[in-house]
């Protein structure tokens, strides 16, 4: 309502336009893609879409998991207010003169503009019967990327050091390659970790940085488990299991315990009898949390004196089997030996023994106890029973009962935790359950919804792993992806204000159509001082974009002429080459002369150095120049030698002929009164063929007007009457000093 | 002026202070400048510096409501051609300073000039046009600041809008780079009017002579608006043309040698005329304007069918 | 010499915003070396609209005993936002720093300390000081309503209890200010046509300029003409980005420029340069002369690297127009010192040498550094 305060008195009230995103959003299809149409892409894209059909372990198509995806963080309506509203019963907008129009942003590729616009003119329309709206509106649909600006630059040169790993000596063996790739992946969740710091950080956080930070921990768990699934994997000495349970706690940590169940330790009289304590011990247990879960057991032994007390013996007999159950945990083998499996097979048959062995008459405990025990023993029903999701089963599962596995065995452990568990449809649950099957472009496929920079970034290194070799020597579509990916990502960075530098430098790593891609974008980098512009013309020179470079060299000479800064703008242009421009402003400074007579443009000459390769215009002008200075400084001779080369390069416009030759004149007289020679007879003969090509009939007119406008000034400055629209002052004084030259000759 | 912001959808409003009704906004290469123009017979010039935004010039001269204004690109220096009701169309520079001028009357035409329209810039300063007398001109600019007007017979009754297709050569992956830019370069527009028609324009370089290439058929009333979308180099050329019989039509040609395919925007009817379409700077998302007062944007998806992406609605 | 033989690859403290791009690292230089541990310095971004910012930093050395690298500490002691790119920078006495914009203006802010305690040694990661503007004057424009970028400005020597400024930009003037008396500004109108990118003032009668067109220019500060124009034949029309002193002898000067060379001239002696490498491929951005080894010219450049010029056995090949190759400096050792694969340009570096301590920012919003 805010936005028209003066309109309130009228009849038709403000009704908000919503701009709400449909609810199946972008994850449908490509997305807001900013990728070009090809059918290529498509193509790929459509193989992509085929192969999650098949997807036996999901058992229903990829739509139905969109639909069920209710956690899209950005449903929000937002309001745009255009004026007036539009009611469907009535026939207002299609009756009134008006009507909304829409512009995309010429520079950004989410942005566009609305505003209200008539249909016909005023003259037309007999009733003015609108509200009128004159605002223009301005609508962007792209998330404010300024705010990871520090995590890209980061992000960005571990992308380089990727991109260069290749060339490395240590790439060409295999063991030294693999170490390269866990160490970059490193450096990227490292980067990705300081990131939700430095967000952390900020003391007031509203839901975007909330959402902000889910996302990268989603982009954190994603990561760090195609880590541990895909790029360690020799001298890995069965880790991978602890990695896993790392991995889960790290990502996923256990809770603390809520306020609640606090209080209902605190205040149970009895631990031992307490559900609460129990169900987190066994968390603890399942997610490998030894010395919590011992410290936890500890806290249930009674003390108790030896007696023949029944009861007490009781409590004896349970505080024993809590000792031999923390004595057992303590003795789990650590999977980081070599040789584990025999001292696993004992430990293994100890658990059991000791299983067998507790007999209580409290039932609820025995139970408890037996359940520790499985659970440790890698009882799949036990450990599937008492995880909560599908993710702390998965991994307790791998941990206890397949501590020795390697990633390919994770699959066939999936089996039973997905009977028990459905996954939650978010695109985080789904890729990380695909990373799990190894079927690492689905999972790149659920990627998209989470963020284009994990997308692109993982398929980049990805791309570098022998991972086709690693899961069944299957081509895989990142491949074809990655550079998609990449441009998607990089594209929102082209246009902004700070980061495109960046951008482009990511399409440097798009062999196919990064190069299109720059094109189209870097003449549109605005800039309004020098270095900027250098720098937007390191980008071309880097990529061979040479018909850019010259259009923006050309922007820049044209900024200049606009403010008549002459000098810089023919430094640009001889810099674009652009010759005609050139021969314009020639044209402009000897119009400046004919007008005055006065050398106007010596300053902006002083500026500009010139060698025989210079552009032909500003030679000619530089010559020129130097011929009125050498007048000045009265070198007659030199001046005459300028002169005839002014003239002999045929440069300057066929009228401006003429003010060379009227030049001669007064040289002419003064060789023939001092007796110095300035001209050979071959040049006079030339001044007679130049007068001849002035006086032709195509440029007569123009010619005209010239010698109008320098007779103005012409004896006030030169002191020389001679000029006339027929030259022949010129023609006279030529055959006077023929003569005299004809004549010193002969003597 | 008051400006909304949020998280995901961010708009702000600009009062442009028009006297009467607004006609067309539009930004200049770098979305620096903003131009409006209006009824009011007067057209302003905006500067626009991030959030801050200045009035920095009112042009008048037009004796009738102003339709359309276009930005040259700015290797030309900063000007603007504008066309009116009056039936003429001038072209405005800065020459610094902020002082605007005329540079170049047109008046060929006989009627309301509905739309103008500069060519891609490696076709060196180009304007299209389009009147209510039925016919389409093209001026060309030359290094001498003389110029070239052709008028073209286009659209009986009257030509509505012009829009040029990109200079690449569609299917040349590799933009023209370096070189004599006029080799390779498609030199080519759409115009659309109140036959219900769209017609394609091509310069022949060895005839030197506008030709038109092709009619598409499609609509059932007054072509509103066309908009070529950009095509990145790829062979594909898409065009938009959306019409007073409430419908938006896209037509592809899949390679330079194949035909225009029509495709329905959608399957329905719109609620009203759609008075605009705009493509997104890649080409990839299309923005529809209808009398309605509703703005839709559109992308084609994997089975080239078009969806909505989002709307602008009640 | 021999401690260059080893590489210098530089540390970066990605993880600390430095408040964007960097165009100018600048330590303050005026205070006595001996009189405390704290090492200041300040850094100003560009290309940020409407955020340029102004950070004051502190950094500190603890050393672990011979042979061992001291570890740094870096800290921002105070920030201000900037209006218009940082385009140049400088401390003054009396805690001041001055600072151009691409907006046209010169800028001097006071650097107050805010912390009250007394104790200042132990808290100096938490003292906050402000960076409070006390002066703010456009100075360079090319009309009413369009600025120019203020380029680079120079102070006259022994001048620093009342500094005289000189300040070029890309309007081609000269512009000549006293920091406390804005009356008697001293307007040289036309001292180049094309854009001017650097500024030295070695002696008092003598301000030296480098323009866009590849031109050094001679001025006696009380004429409106220069008394010297000349340019690099070889690197014709190549602008010349930056300009140094030789930090003893004062008709040495060093030049970077827009094709990655380096130069040295002397200033008796302008028909041609006197000494040229190419230590880069593409823009250089700032130059120094180490302050010890004379010899020795550092450089930062666009293609994301600093180099070192080891000039000391530079022997002059002939030279000649015809000859492009001349005076190429295969006789001169060029180091390269770069940060991990970072391309992105950097523009500017500085170097304190009591600390041995080289600092240098760019494009990738990081502070690099390193200790030579």
């Amino acid at each position: 309502m805010s936005l028209f305060p003066e309109h309130n008195s009228n009849i038709l009230q403000f009704t908000p336009f919503t701009f709400e995103p449909p609810p199946v959003d972008y994850s449908q299809f490509e997305g807001i893609s900013s990728f070009p149409s090809s059918t290529q892409f498509y193509e790929a894209s459509v193989i992509t879409e085929a192969f999650l059909k098949e997807d036996a372990y999901l058992g229903k198509g990829k739509g139905k998991q969109v639909e069920e995806n209710d956690l899209k963080p950005e449903t929000r309506k937002q309001t745009i207010f255009l004026n007036p509203l539009f009611k469907y019963d009535s026939n207002f907008w299609s009756t009134s003169n008006q009507s909304t129009g829409v512009k995309f942003h010429p520079t950004r590729s989410k942005d566009f503009a609305c505003y209200v616009f008539g249909k016909e003119p005023k003259e037309k329309v007999k009733k003015e019967s609108f509200t009128l709206d004159t605002q223009i509106y301005n609508c962007s649909l792209v998330h404010d990327i300024d705010s990871r600006r520090v995590f890209y630059n980061e992000a960005f040169s571990i992308f380089r050091e990727a991109a260069r790993a290749p060339f490395s000596k240590e790439w060409r063996e295999k063991s030294m390659r693999e170490k390269l790739l866990c160490d970059i992946s490193w450096n990227y969740v490292n980067a990705i970790v300081n990131h939700i710091k430095s967000l952390q950080e900020i003391p007031i956080k509203d839901k975007q940085i909330q959402n902000e930070i889910s996302t990268f921990r989603d982009m954190m768990a994603i990561w760090e488990l195609c880590r541990i699934m895909y790029f360690i994997k020799s001298e890995r000495y069965q880790r991978l299991s602890t990695d896993l349970l790392t991995w889960l706690n790290e990502c996923y940590p256990l809770g603390a315990l809520t306020e609640e169940e606090l209080n209902e330790l605190r205040d149970s009289p009895n631990l031992r009898n307490t559900v609460t304590f129990w169900s987190r011990l066994y968390k603890l247990i399942l997610r490998g949390l030894f010395p919590q879960a011992i410290n936890f057991l500890r806290s249930i032994i009674m003390a108790v004196e030896i007696t023949s007390d029944q009861i007490i013996n009781r409590e004896i007999i349970i505080n024993d089997i809590i000792q031999s159950v923390i004595k057992c945990i303590k003795s789990r083998p650590k999977m980081s030996s070599y040789d584990t499996g025999l001292a696993w097979r004992n430990w293994l048959s100890q658990c059991s023994q000791l299983q067998k062995s507790i007999i209580l008459e409290n039932k609820f405990l025995e139970e408890n106890f037996i359940m520790i025990l499985k659970i440790l023993s890698g009882d799949p029903d036990a450990i599937l029973a008492k995880s909560s999701s599908w993710l702390e089963g998965l991994v307790a599962l791998v941990y206890h009962k397949y501590p020795k596995c390697e990633t390919s065995d994770v699959r066939s452990t999936l089996g039973p935790v997905f009977i028990r568990f459905s996954v939650h449809p978010d695109p985080t649950s789904q890729a990380l359950k695909r990373i799990f099957y190894q079927r690492i472009d689905d999972a790149l496929s659920y990627c998209k919804h989470i963020d284009p920079w994990l997308l692109s970034h993982l398929t980049d290194l990805l791309c570098k792993t022998d991972l086709d070799e690693t899961i069944g020597g299957k081509s895989l579509l990142l491949h074809q992806h990655r550079e998609g990916y990449l441009i998607k990502f990089a594209e929102p960075l082209l246009t902004h204000s700070t980061l495109w530098q960046v951008g482009f430098k990511y399409l440097e790593h798009c062999e196919k159509f990064g190069k299109v891609f720059m094109e189209e974008f870097v003449g549109k980098i605005p800039f309004d001082n020098e270095r900027k512009f250098e720098k937007i013309l390191k980008i071309c020179e880097d990529n061979g974009l040479k018909f850019d470079e010259k259009c923006i060299i050309t922007t820049m000479g044209t900024k200049y002429m606009q403010i008549k800064r002459y000098a810089s703008t023919i430094i640009y242009y001889m810099r674009a080459g652009k010759d005609e421009s050139l021969k314009a402003i020639c044209n402009i400074f000897l119009t400046q002369y004919v007008e005055s007579g006065k050398i106007m443009f010596s300053e902006v000459l002083d500026s500009i150095p010139v060698d025989k390769n210079s552009n032909e215009s500003v030679n000619f002008l530089s010559r020129y120049r130097l011929y009125h200075s050498l007048i000045q400084d009265e070198f007659y001779v030199q001046a005459a030698q300028v002169l005839v080369e002014c003239l002999r390069s045929e440069i300057s416009p066929k009228e401006f002929w003429g003010v060379l030759l009227f030049h001669t004149v007064p040289l002419m007289k003064l060789g023939r009164r001092k007796g110095i020679k300035l001209f050979e007879k071959i040049h006079i003969d030339e001044f007679i063929y130049y007068c001849s090509q002035v006086l032709d009939k195509r440029i007569e007119d123009s010619w005209l007007k010239l010698v109008q406008r320098m007779k103005r000034w012409h004896y006030k400055e030169t002191g020389y009457f001679d000029i006339s629209e027929d030259l022949n002052p010129v023609k006279i004084e030529c055959e006077r000093y023929k003569k005299n030259l004809e004549k010193n000759h002969s003597v | 002026m008051s400006v909304e912001k949020s998280k995901n959808f961010v708009h702000q409003g600009l009062e442009t202070h028009h006297e009467d009704m607004v006609h067309d906004a539009q930004l200049d290469y770098y979305g620096l400048k903003l131009a409006t123009c209006s009824s009011d017979r007067t057209i302003k010039i905006f500067d626009l510096d991030g959030e801050e935004r200045r009035e920095v010039e009112t042009l008048k001269g037009h004796e009738g409501p102003v339709w359309r204004v276009d930005w040259a690109h700015p290797k030309f220096g900063v000007i603007l051609a504008s066309c009116s009701y009056d039936g003429k169309v001038f072209i405005w520079k800065d020459h610094g300073a902020g002082s605007w001028k005329k540079i170049k009357e047109h008046t060929l035409h006989t009627a309301s000039v509905n739309s103008v329209a500069w060519g891609p810039h490696e076709l060196g300063p180009i304007l299209a046009c389009a009147s209510s007398d039925g016919k389409v001109s093209v001026l060309t600019f030359k290094d001498d600041g003389s110029w070239d007007a052709v008028v073209l017979e286009a659209h009986s009754i009257g030509a509505n809008s012009v829009s040029w297709a990109p200079a690449t050569i569609p299917g040349a992956l590799v933009q023209v780079t370096g070189g004599a830019p006029n080799v390779n370069v498609s030199k080519r527009f759409a115009s659309c009017g109140c036959d219900n028609l769209v017609k394609i324009w091509a310069y022949s370089e060895d005839t030197k002579e506008w030709k038109e290439e092709g009619t598409l058929e499609g609509h059932t009333d007054w072509v509103r608006d066309v908009a070529w979308a950009p095509n990145f180099g790829l062979p594909q050329n898409y065009l938009a043309s959306c019409s007073q019989d409430k419908t938006v039509i896209i037509w592809k040609k899949n390679n330079p040698n194949s035909p225009w395919v029509k495709k329905f925007l959608k399957p329905e009817k719109f609620l009203d005329v759609v008075w605009s379409v705009s493509w997104s700077l890649s080409g990839t998302i299309l923005a529809v304007a209808s009398g309605d007062n509703k703005v839709t944007l559109w992308q084609e998806n994997l089975k080239s069918e078009w969806e909505k992406v989002q709307e602008l609605d009640d | 010499m021999d401690n260059l033989s080893s590489t210098y690859d530089l540390l970066g403290l990605s993880t600390k915003s430095t408040g964007g791009k960097i165009s100018k690292v600048r330590f303050d230089n005026t205070k006595q070396e001996f009189e405390s541990n704290e090492v200041l310095f300040a850094t100003g971004s560009w290309d940020t609209p409407k955020e340029n910012t102004l950070l004051l930093w502190n950094v500190e050395q603890v050393s672990f005993g011979l042979g061992e690298q001291p570890s740094l500490t870096f800290s921002v002691l105070g920030k201000t936002t900037h209006e218009g790119d940082v385009t140049d920078m400088r401390f003054i006495g009396d805690n001041i720093l001055l600072t151009s914009s691409s907006n046209g203006s010169l800028n001097a802010f006071q650097i107050i300390n805010t912390n009250t305690s007394d104790f200042m040694d132990q808290s100096v990661g938490t003292s906050n000081y402000q960076l409070q503007m006390i002066m703010n004057r456009r100075l360079h424009s090319f009309t009413d309503t369009k600025n120019a970028s203020l380029n680079s400005f120079a102070i006259k020597p022994h001048s620093i209890n009342d500094p005289l400024v000189a300040t070029v930009g890309e309007d081609g003037r000269i512009v000549i200010v006293r920091i406390e008396d804005s009356v008697k500004d001293h307007v040289i109108e036309d001292a180049d046509a094309s854009s001017i990118k650097a500024i030295l003032w070695p002696r008092s009668n003598e301000i030296i300029l480098a323009n866009g067109c590849g031109q050094l220019r001679i001025f006696d500060p009380r004429e409106n003409k220069p008394t010297t124009i000349c340019h690099d034949p070889i690197n014709i029309r190549v602008p010349i980005n930056c300009l140094a002193f030789h930090p003893s002898k004062v008709h040495k000067v060093a030049s970077g420029n827009n094709k990655g060379g380096v130069t040295i001239w002397d200033t008796r002696k302008l028909t041609e340069p006197e000494k040229h490498a190419q230590p880069h491929n593409s823009r250089v951005w700032e130059v120094f002369y180490h302050p010890y080894y004379q010899e020795l010219l550092f450089s930062c450049s666009e293609d994301g690297t600093i180099g070192a010029v080891n000039f000391a056995d530079f022997t002059p090949t002939f030279s000649s127009q015809d000859s492009m190759n001349a005076v190429k400096g295969q006789n001169v050792t060029i180091r390269k010192i770069g940060f991990k694969s970072n391309e992105l340009p950097i523009n500017s570096i500085d170097y304190h040498p009591h600390s041995k301590l080289l600092i240098s920012g760019g494009d990738n919003e990081n502070l690099l550094y390193t200790l030579i």
